[in-house]
């Protein structure tokens, strides 16, 4: 996949119902949307025609929960195919999933779980991803998630993990720093080995939000304000990746949109800071 | 292990509190019955059963979190007995469709009308917040219903938050249609 064609989006937010009316009337602050797949397959009227109004005003980006890329039972086709019509309509310069697998042998686990890192599980998400590609012509790009299990059973790091995916698929990597960032607190790594561990050339989307502490770990609750920390992780990884875009994802503890737009503004400069060029609209 | 054989346990073991509590005690037992060898039960035993219980936990507070979007008077209404009986509810159900969520939420107001909650009248809430979920998702064109109290008034007073959860609402038989045409929908309540 040649990652550098892709068109430099900008910084945009994870759309939400609540959001609606303040994204039109903030049209010029926000570069482009990333859509939730799930949210519009088997739609009703009414959120089939909030589709076509986001797409007829921002650039989107559709990014799904359920492909389970590391399910070793395969690809769920039935899901696949709602995916991959929904991505024709949308036609986003890319769509996006996980790292991760969300069933097995009949049970939906309702969200997204980590796999051991083995090469096992490399040949399932190679298999399975490659399934993807033959459906879906769009570039897929992959997400790093946060994980609360350590598998004992694991033969190398989740770096090591996430670039031997990469290679062997030729996906990019959507790079969620701040999921990159509780886990190296949960479990004492530092994000800056991690970042020297990955290819950074196939870094083309950010997400980034505020952790939640919850008893002694962070985690993902998408809740809060992004803090310093994790503005940090973001500002490195600007500096040295060629970002197509980074998507604000809040759904949770919704603030006045005004605080969402100061994220707006803090991502922007920092990729302007960067140095990585003018970002434009599709 | 395969990894196919690992996944199975572990998607049991994140969404069945009462198996993996079993497992967690008894892993060998529990593991032979599941057709595990045993260095396959040593392989998952060797996963921190601090981390599973933590994983396993917030996947149901998510669970939760999204249920109490689709359902927001009824959880006014119940309060931490929201919860309680979510956490009930969540032990026999699995979600099977894409909309995963709002299958949680008509299966969870379902399973209120046959149990024994308080307030009573909080029974007619979820019933309502129901009958909504199904109107508004396009699924049908007429809904009707039948309520034991005065849900007009329960809904006024829940979305002003001018209830008291000591005092109940009158007993008071009420319909509720739900009616859309075209583009328009309406909703009678008499």
């Amino acid at each position: 996949m040649n990652l550098e064609k892709l068109a430099k989006l900008g910084i945009g937010i994870g759309f939400r119902e609540r959001f609606r009316a303040d994204i039109f009337l903030n049209q010029d602050l926000i570069d482009f949307l990333e859509i939730t797949t799930d949210h519009y397959l088997d739609a009703n009227p009414q959120k089939k025609d909030e589709l076509k109004l986001l797409k007829a005003h921002f650039p989107l980006i559709s990014h799904s929960l359920e492909l389970s890329l590391g399910s070793a039972e395969g690809i769920d086709e039935e899901y696949l195919e709602k995916v991959a019509e929904l991505v024709e309509f949308v036609n986003p310069q890319w769509f996006s999933d996980h790292i991760c697998f969300t069933k097995s042998g009949g049970v939906k686990i309702g969200h997204l779980a980590p796999v051991p890192y083995t090469k096992e599980a490399i040949k399932v998400f190679v298999r399975n991803i490659s399934k993807v590609k033959q459906r879906v012509k769009t570039p897929l790009i992959l997400e790093n998630i946060t994980y609360l299990v350590n598998f004992p059973s694991s033969e190398m790091s989740e770096a090591a993990f996430i670039k031997t995916i990469l290679d062997e698929t030729d996906c990019g990597l959507l790079l969620d720093v701040t999921n990159l960032y509780i886990n190296s607190r949960n479990f004492g790594f530092d994000w800056r080995k991690f970042l020297d561990e990955i290819p950074l050339e196939r870094v083309v989307q950010l997400h980034f939000v505020g952790s939640h502490k919850h008893g002694k770990r962070l985690i993902d609750a998408h809740a809060n304000k992004t803090e310093a920390e994790i503005w940090n992780v973001f500002a490195e990884v600007a500096k040295r990746c060629d970002i197509k875009g980074a998507i604000l994802e809040r759904d949770e503890n919704f603030p006045p949109f005004t605080e969402i737009l100061e994220e707006i503004k803090t991502a922007h400069c920092l990729m302007k800071n960067a140095n990585i060029g003018e970002f434009s609209a599709v | 292990m395969s990894l196919q054989k690992q996944q199975n346990l572990l998607a049991k073991l994140y969404t069945d509190a009462e198996f993996r509590r079993a497992f967690l005690s008894e892993p060998a037992k529990i593991g032979a019955e599941n057709d595990l060898s045993e260095s396959e039960i040593a392989e998952i035993a060797d996963i921190m059963p601090e981390e599973l219980n933590f994983f396993a936990e917030s996947l149901f507070w998510k669970r939760l979190r999204e249920v109490e979007k689709f359902l927001p008077f009824t959880k006014k209404a119940l309060g931490e007995d929201f919860t309680n009986n979510f956490r009930e509810f969540s032990r026999f159900f699995n979600p099977q469709t894409i909309k995963k969520h709002f299958e949680d939420a008509l299966g969870f107001a379902e399973f209120l009308q046959k149990k024994p909650i308080e307030p009573v009248w909080a029974k007619d809430l979820a019933k309502f917040e129901r009958l909504r979920l199904i109107f508004n998702s396009g699924a049908k064109k007429i809904v009707f219903a039948r309520f034991n109290f005065d849900i007009r008034k329960i809904i006024e007073n829940i979305s002003r938050n001018d209830f008291d959860l000591q005092n109940d609402f009158p007993r008071k038989k009420t319909y509720a249609l739900w009616i859309k045409s075209g583009i328009r929908s309406k909703l009678f309540i008499r």
